[in-house]
């Protein structure tokens, strides 16, 4: 398990770099991103940047064509409670998605916006 | 707004910009044939300036033209209260919406003195069109747009093209759909605002 766990941490979102175990998914949320559309893309690292500009939907549908989504989930390590978060901004196109890479937040900067 | 149905080719135009090159480079080697028989510096010039000329107007000519109409354009509707919702600069077509008036702007790239700002209610017909063909594994496609309809008009304006069969699920392909389908619906948006 130690070099295997330390791979997964490494490369996985829902591994505890800490503890080197699965963390549990707490929530999963479907956001809108109105402000970035198709050909405009740009990487934000900034948590507020999210907070600002992520408008909660239902399904994939509610998403006008051209306009970006971001997939949130945030996951809870079982050992030692830290929690993570991973949001994956992709463009939604007819059946298919163009992902843009996850991008992490572990030191608790959205923890309590998934939860508005 | 503009009441000419809409015409994509200036057929004077294509014309000038072919036609009148090979007159320079003809009426070049007549001159050098009569007058410089015996060759020399004479009938290098009349030979190889025309030519040389040409080609560079072949070349910078019309794509300069309407790299300067395109920015005029732009400029003309800012001032006249045209609000660009969306913009799109295909390569030889440029298509400016404004949803809440319910107007679509146009310039073609071989009719670039015509300017047409136009009433979205007269499109008649939106749509994407992927270009998807072959099966299976070979499945792909080249060419990715969106098309309209105005006075009858078809106005094709690719979002992605290539001389190779790209698939369906590459991300290049994806966003060139991406932006078809925003443009059909900002079109559409465009269209139903004109009728309230």
């Amino acid at each position: 398990m130690g070099l295997l766990g330390k791979i997964l941490a490494k490369f996985q979102d829902d591994w505890c770099k800490d503890c080197k175990c699965e963390m549990e998914k707490v929530r999963k949320q479907l956001f809108a991103l109105p402000n970035m559309t198709v050909g405009h893309y740009v990487e934000h690292k900034d948590a507020d940047y999210y907070r600002r500009n992520l408008r909660m939907v239902d399904k994939k549908a509610d998403i006008p064509p051209g306009m970006y989504a971001c997939g949130a989930i945030q996951y809870r390590c079982p050992e030692c409670g830290k929690r993570v978060t991973a949001l994956d901004p992709f463009l939604p196109v007819r059946d298919e998605e163009k992902h843009e890479g996850s991008i992490l937040f572990e030191h608790g900067e959205l923890d309590d916006f998934l939860w508005l | 707004m503009n009441a000419k149905p809409v015409k994509k080719i200036n057929i004077v135009y294509l014309l000038l910009v072919i036609a009148v090159p090979i007159a320079v480079i003809a009426l070049g080697g007549l001159i050098g044939n009569c007058f410089f028989r015996d060759g020399g510096m004479g009938a290098v010039v009349c030979f190889m300036g025309p030519t040389l000329l040409s080609v560079a107007w072949w070349i910078l000519g019309p794509t300069s033209i309407w790299n300067q109409k395109k920015k005029q354009m732009m400029k003309q509707l800012d001032s006249q209260g045209f609000n660009r919702n969306q913009t799109f600069y295909g390569s030889n077509q440029t298509v400016a919406v404004d949803i809440r008036q319910g107007k679509v702007a146009l310039l073609f790239f071989w009719n670039p003195f015509e300017q047409y700002i136009l009433s979205a209610g007269r499109i008649t017909k939106t749509w994407t069109e992927d270009g998807a063909g072959g099966a299976g594994f070979m499945r792909g496609t080249s060419r990715v747009g969106f098309l309209f309809l105005i006075d009858g008009v078809k106005v094709r304006v690719n979002t992605f093209t290539s001389n190779q069969r790209w698939r369906m699920d590459d991300p290049k392909i994806l966003e060139a759909i991406s932006k078809a389908d925003m443009m059909v619906q900002v079109l559409d948006a465009a269209k139903q605002a004109s009728r309230d």
